[in-house]
């Protein structure tokens, strides 16, 4: 294998990501190559100064504002179900009620005044006529 | 409430934490805390930044720990590393979007700062060097060489975090580097 092919594998022989046969070329290859041998150390010097570079921690205070924001999000998160809970059954019937009104809305509705010009005993024979007319 | 004295493994302490025990979730966040920090602080330069960031990521556990679904293969540490990468991800953009015209190296200056405490002054300067190029390569490498070298998290696992494919997450690391050991070669 040519060194060209070697060095582009070199970060994931590293990172042990390349599959067992790629893994022995390259190491049979840095055997007698001292120039990749070189540059496989660079790299492992980037990762030893990335490792080197100073860590840091959380503020002292850290974990104690974090329970404290927890403690309010569950206590909104408490507060609200028990306002759920109170008015549930409330806007259950104010839904409920509109949907009533709504629904009258929509029947056509008329008085018995203004059937009154009608002979006695028509509307039977009208309500059948219609009903025959709809077959 | 699940019995606290048992709870250790992460998965263990998400499905805890999704039952409403605070216990667990201070243990997770104990464990975690610092890995993320560090992890965010290096990914966007900057401590406060970082900080607020790394408080956000554990109120989104919280609050979404109920829908956590036991994988075959899947981590906690993926996941959490996947909140903090996106969070960061997101206040980089705001930045970018509201400090486009200021020139701050705020950031650069803290990290500077920090490593006065490192012994050798020759490897204190290469730190530098190495740090503040971190800084300037692109966004996605970055991400990826940091889970990779700091978080000890496998192509897959990063793939998952920055969802990519494992052989753009392997391009990812490889420019990274190749990038980063020309500052090694100087020095």
């Amino acid at each position: 294998m040519k060194c060209r092919n070697i060095r582009e594998n070199l970060s994931a022989y590293i990172d042990e990501e390349l599959y067992p046969d790629q893994s022995e070329n390259v190491t049979q290859h840095l055997l007698h190559c001292p120039e990749c041998s070189s540059a496989l150390e660079v790299l492992q010097k980037v990762d030893t100064v990335l490792n080197n570079a100073p860590l840091y921690s959380v503020p002292a205070k850290f974990s104690e504002k974090l329970m404290h924001e927890i403690d309010i999000t569950s206590s909104s998160t408490e507060n609200l179900n028990i306002i759920n809970l109170i008015f549930a059954p409330i806007k259950k019937f104010i839904l409920n009620f509109f949907t009533l009104i709504e629904s009258l809305k929509s029947f056509k509705t008329a008085t018995l005044d203004e059937f009154s010009d009608f002979p006695p005993c028509s509307m039977g024979y009208i309500y059948f006529n219609l009903i025959d007319q709809r077959k | 409430m699940n019995n606290f004295s048992s709870v250790n493994s992460d998965v263990e302490l998400i499905k805890a934490i999704g039952n409403g025990d605070h216990k667990a979730f201070e243990r997770l966040a104990d464990r975690y805390k610092n890995a993320l920090l560090n992890f965010v602080y290096r990914y966007i330069g900057d401590m406060s930044a970082a900080q607020e960031v790394t408080q956000e990521v554990f109120l989104r556990i919280y609050k979404a720990a109920y829908k956590f679904k036991e994988i075959e293969n899947a981590k906690v540490s993926t996941w959490l590393f996947k909140i903090a990468y996106n969070l960061s991800m997101n206040e980089l953009k705001r930045r970018k979007r509201y400090l486009r015209l200021l020139n701050d190296h705020a950031g650069e200056k803290e990290m500077v700062d920090r490593t006065q405490a490192f012994e050798s002054i020759e490897n204190r300067e290469l730190i530098e060097a190495v740090m503040s190029e971190l800084s300037l390569i692109p966004e996605n490498q970055r991400a990826a060489l940091l889970l990779r070298v700091n978080q000890e998290l496998s192509y897959r696992e990063i793939s998952e975090v920055l969802n990519i494919s494992v052989s753009s997450v392997e391009m990812l690391i490889f420019r990274a580097r190749r990038h980063l050991k020309q500052h090694i070669n100087r020095g």
